[in-house]
């Protein structure tokens, strides 16, 4: 595949098996990926190779999901970068919390592996 | 520690070790759950659920567990959404979580070759056979299960002893000994009883099966048997021996437990072996203190808990009474000398298979004579003993059918047990609760709440009792399920009392 096809995935996901998983189904799909274990690993490494969208899951230790978002879109150099979510379904205020925080969409439970990509596309092709 | 390992060759091959990893960890992770959504459960416990919650439904459905996902979903989205959750509800929808991971486990995704049960164990089959063998050997190792065989009884025991199978399937009748001798054999040999046997045979009769329980095999099955209800079954022994296994790795030196938690340990280790409990009256502002100085004074093996503010718990696995007191009373006095302040301990001895709830009434009793005569520790009274009848354990028999409850109930107190009665599954986890029964005989088919739904909520409970499942006959899907839910045994009606109450020794063994 041509490397300007394909699109760059930032994931930030504390656990390591679910890292893991998520890599690889999302590389299946076709998007170069990144994963880092916390929202902390993920704001440091944003800056030195840009994606050009990011995965948050909502519950990690260090920076949480919602924290790392806000960081990200307080800088200018990394506001513009859309930021999806992993969550739980129907929890509402979580959703409303994140969509003031400038999220594009959310990806929610239960999420398998072959259908991940697909998900993430149709969020972005959502975009304007 | 961020650093990814390379992209692995397969990436299916990485699901699957993923998954099986998942499978290994998945009765931990409930049990983990359960514990955190008990009735004491405060805000930070209800945060540690939902943190195990959270990535067990975000791993699920990656891995091929898509109703386990959903329903960690719905646990998890009752967990957050603000206020204090519903509790008897998180238990509610943990059954439910427990209950499709058999769902999702019978029938994995495509990528997934086979129906792999676990991380595989490795299992000899001795069976004369040559086509039973390689029935056998397909559907274990199709479920990830490694496999070795014999054909002949004299040369099982050799085979056992060379390889240490994890399980034992005995065909009962072989050339040159048979599997019945094998089995008393293996049973009787210190270097193997430990190792689990499934006794198979064409022989369906009571007497035959009672005859294998009575020499001491874990399980009997009767051919021709199901794949699933094998797999199941091999899946509860290896459940039930890492239960007996001495808990000390769950035991942080210095650290206490609540006393729940203390419980759950301390019945396992108490299955495994006799053992002394010391319950340690200090000043409420000193037990935290007196914990870890008696931890740190402690065997590696003994286990802490916290009882209340002002009562610690301390199992010493493997000790006698005697000994307990001896080294509770130097403890307890290193403990003064050092500062710590002046504490009293009684201490109760028990027998393999004690009851957590009565050693610690028994050791208050101590306790309570400790402080009058001033003592720092005291035994509990050896009268005590002597006076209390020899009760062979303590059963709850839940079956709305009367004709059946006045028989069995009949033959168990003729038997020595104690017995509690129950006619529909409400009152029968009413007394489960109540009177902590050794084990529990439970029909499945019982108005007010089903055999399925005690078994469901008996999951949440520390200490739940062993349950023998009484199954209708014909109805092996049942059985399948009721061993999801974590029944230990089952008989098919009719069935003899006897047989029963073999199988209930076995349990309480």
């Amino acid at each position: 595949m041509c490397a300007a096809m394909s699109l760059h995935v930032m994931l930030a996901e504390d656990d390591p098996d679910i890292r893991l998983v998520s890599r690889l189904a999302l590389k299946r799909a076709g998007y170069r990926v990144t994963a880092t274990a916390n929202g902390r690993e993920l704001l440091e490494k944003v800056t030195q190779d840009r994606p050009d969208v990011i995965l948050l899951d909502y519950m990690m230790p260090e920076l949480d999901g919602a924290e790392t978002c806000a960081q990200l879109k307080a800088d200018p150099a990394t506001k513009d970068i859309p930021v999806v979510f992993l969550t739980a379904k129907s929890q509402g205020f979580q959703l409303e919390h994140g969509s003031r925080l400038g999220a594009v969409g959310y990806i929610t439970k239960p999420y398998d592996a072959l259908t991940l990509g697909a998900q993430l596309k149709e969020i972005l092709e959502r975009q304007p | 520690m961020t650093a990814e390992p390379a992209d692995p060759d397969d990436p299916e091959e990485a699901l699957r070790e993923v998954r099986s990893r998942f499978i290994a960890s998945f009765p931990g992770q409930c049990d983990s759950i359960a514990a955190l959504l008990g009735d004491d459960a405060d805000a930070a416990r209800l945060e540690g659920a939902h943190f195990i919650v959270h990535r067990l439904a975000g791993l699920a459905g990656l891995i091929g567990f898509p109703s386990v996902s959903e329903r960690a979903t719905d646990l998890e989205s009752l967990l957050t959404t603000g206020g204090p959750p519903d509790l008897a509800l998180a238990r509610d929808l943990l059954g439910g979580i427990r209950e499709n991971y058999a769902v999702d486990l019978i029938e994995p995704p495509d990528w997934v070759e086979s129906a792999a049960v676990a991380e595989g164990l490795a299992i000899l089959i001795v069976e004369d056979d040559r086509d039973q063998l390689a029935l056998l050997e397909i559907q274990l190792q199709r479920a990830g299960h490694r496999t070795m065989s014999v054909s002949r009884g004299d040369e099982a025991i050799a085979a056992a002893r060379e390889r240490r199978p994890a399980i034992v399937l005995l065909d009962v009748e072989l050339p040159g000994l048979d599997g019945h001798s094998v089995c008393r054999m293996m049973k009787t040999d210190p270097d193997l009883a430990g190792i689990p046997v499934v006794l198979l045979s064409t022989r369906a009769s009571i007497d035959a099966r009672l005859s294998g329980l009575m020499l001491g095999a874990d399980d009997y099955l009767c051919k021709p048997f199901d794949a699933r209800e094998l797999l199941l079954r091999i899946e509860n022994l290896r459940r039930r021996a890492s239960a007996a296994a001495p808990a000390t790795s769950a035991v942080t030196p210095g650290g206490l437990l609540a006393f729940d938690a203390f419980a759950a340990v301390a019945t396992a280790a108490l299955a495994a072996e006799p053992a002394a409990l010391a319950l340690v009256r200090a000043a409420a502002d000193r037990t935290a203190q007196l914990g870890v100085t008696l931890a740190d004074e402690g065997r590696r093996r003994d286990i802490f808990g916290r009882y209340d503010d002002t009562h610690l718990v301390w199992l010493m696995p493997g000790l006698d009474g005697r000994a307990a007191t001896a080294r509770a009373r130097a403890a307890l006095e290193l403990a003064r000398e050092s500062g710590v302040g002046d504490a009293t301990a009684g201490i109760a001895a028990g027998a393999a298979g004690s009851k957590i709830a009565a050693l610690v009434a028994q050791a208050d009793d101590a306790l309570t004579e400790a402080r009058c005569r001033r003592e720092t520790a005291s035994l509990q009274a050896d009268r005590r003993a002597a006076e209390a009848p020899a009760v062979a354990g303590t059963l709850v028999l839940a079956d709305d059918d009367p004709e059946v409850t006045r028989v069995v109930d009949g033959y168990m107190r003729a038997a020595g047990f104690d017995t509690v009665l129950a006619f529909d599954g409400a009152t029968a986890l009413q007394a489960v609760n109540e009177r902590h029964p050794d084990v529990l005989v439970l029909d499945l088919m019982m108005p007010a709440m089903s055999g399925f739904d005690v078994l469901m909520r008996l999951q949440a409970l520390p200490n739940k009792p062993r349950v023998v499942v009484l199954s209708a006959q014909g109805r092996e899907d049942d059985v399948t399920r009721a061993f999801d839910l974590g029944a230990d045994d089952y008989v098919v009606k009719p069935f003899s009392p006897q047989e029963l109450r073999a199988r209930i020794l076995r349990l309480m063994k």
